[in-house]
């Protein structure tokens, strides 16, 4: 064999024993790049939660009934991105609920170290959403009961405070953070305005209300809690009171 | 963070009528018939039992000793859920699909026995009863949709708060006892779990991520 063919054929048999990157490393991949360069300060912490998205979306694209990439995973390949993922602030779920969520503490830290204002109070701001102990995808206002479900808080101020928290940083940084804000001020809404299975009685859940009328009077969403409040105190609410979800 | 992203592309609304699923076949259940229209009417049907009779036999016996010795040492216990039956969970999973994640209505697949139209003459009147049904399953605020298998859908999970005041005194399976003084006083307690596991009844694997959730494995 002359020395070129050996050459090919070395090269040849390289080609062949490569493996193609799995989808989930390349996708862990692309995310820990991104975590890297923010740590050299070439991003941003937002252009990091973005890429947290991304990453999101890559690992739960469903089509139809068709599992997850993340449920696809054998159980070796999920412990080791679940191993890679969790040193950069990303926790994963492949049973029963499936997600793959930001680690608010984690992330605090890196809005201290690499961010600015806007960065700290919307992490600030996020981790009274999502605290540590409710499981990463369970808003504060929201008790779990089953693995998918939980009724909604309507305990004092629970509900009110974070809807003024949200308001008041978007007010400050109108364009930061803009599809999380949204998503979270419009899931308040949601629950204030709608959410039918409340875990208080009905006089918890009409006094939350009126703690939103008395301080957000001319809010959008005032007139509609001010109609679901008439409904729950003349008896007419379709609310179930100290609900089990599920 | 996952509350507004969308991987499904929102097609085209067909019109009006029984055409919701696309592409169903005859043996789905859908196509017995017009088919009714989703919205909060569903959500009373295939209902989760929250029995434990409604477990799989062996784990049902293990779950009967743990909620005996759960019984005996003063600790509180609710059942939230056992055997949530897979025509529900279809139900979650794609109306939260809808709801949340702007997935096509026409796109959904068909369920055997479950004869929805998840296409209303309008994608919001679509989006609209979805949402309605999230409410009523109480998944609204879930950030991810509700997994369409799982320990439940099998009679091998239940789902229970538990809670005790001061040190609770609990018998393991072999006849000990195990003196709980740790917080918190939940069903994530590390003890508690421990205490669980001797009967056979696995906490989730990852406590701090599905807090109510036992089942045989641990999954």
């Amino acid at each position: 064999m002359t020395p070129l063919l050996a050459m090919a054929g070395a090269a040849a048999l390289a080609l062949s024993s490569a493996r193609p990157v799995a989808l989930e490393d390349a996708a862990a991949d692309e995310y820990i790049a991104a975590h890297h360069r923010l740590e050299h300060r070439e991003i941003s912490v937002q252009q990091l939660f973005l890429a947290a998205t991304r990453l999101h979306d890559q690992l739960l694209a469903r089509r139809g009934s068709e599992p997850t990439l993340l449920e696809r995973l054998d159980p070796q390949a999920y412990l080791a991105l679940e191993r890679r993922l969790a040193a950069h602030g990303i926790v994963v779920n492949q049973e029963e609920i499936v997600f793959a969520a930001v680690e608010p503490a984690f992330f605090l830290d890196l809005a201290r170290k690499y961010g600015d204002a806007s960065d700290r109070e919307f992490f600030a701001t996020y981790g009274r959403m999502y605290p540590p102990g409710k499981g990463y995808i369970w808003p504060a206002y929201v008790e779990q009961q089953t693995d998918a479900s939980g009724c909604t808080s309507f305990a004092p101020h629970k509900l009110v405070d974070l809807y003024g928290r949200w308001q008041l940083y978007r007010s400050r940084f109108p364009g930061d953070y803009q599809q999380a804000v949204a998503a979270s001020i419009r899931d308040i809404e949601s629950q204030l305005c709608a959410a039918s299975c409340a875990c208080e009685d009905r006089e918890t859940v009409a006094a939350e209300l009126k703690t939103f009328l008395a301080r957000f009077p001319q809010d959008k969403i005032a007139s509609q809690v001010a109609a679901r409040l008439r409904a729950i105190e003349a008896g007419r609410s379709t609310t179930r009171f100290h609900c089990l979800s599920g | 963070m996952a509350a507004d992203t969308s991987s499904d592309s929102t097609a085209p609304v067909s019109g009006g009528g029984g055409g919701g699923n696309a592409g169903s076949s005859e043996g789905a259940g859908a196509g017995a018939g017009p088919g009714e229209l989703s919205g909060p009417a569903w959500v009373a049907r295939f209902p989760t039992r929250t029995d434990v009779a409604a477990l799989e036999a062996g784990f049902q016996a293990n779950v009967r000793r743990f909620l005996e010795a759960l019984g005996e040492a003063g600790a509180t216990t609710e059942i939230t859920a056992t055997l949530r039956p897979v025509e529900r969970a279809y139900l979650m999973h794609f109306a939260y699909c809808i709801a949340k994640q702007h997935s096509s209505p026409q796109g959904i697949p068909p369920q055997p026995g479950v004869d929805i139209v998840w296409a209303h003459p309008t994608d919001d009147e679509s989006r609209q009863a979805a949402r309605q049904m999230c409410d009523g399953y109480g998944i609204d605020a879930l950030q991810v949709p509700p997994a369409l298998g799982s320990r439940h859908t099998q009679g091998r999970a239940i789902d229970m708060i538990i809670g005790w005041d001061g040190t609770l005194s609990i018998k393991r399976a072999d006849g000990t006892t195990a003196a709980i003084a740790s917080t918190p006083r939940d069903s994530t307690n590390p003890d508690l779990i421990a205490v669980g596991k001797t009967y056979g009844v696995i906490h989730f694997l990852h406590p701090a991520q599905d807090r109510v959730h036992w089942s045989t494995d641990g999954h």
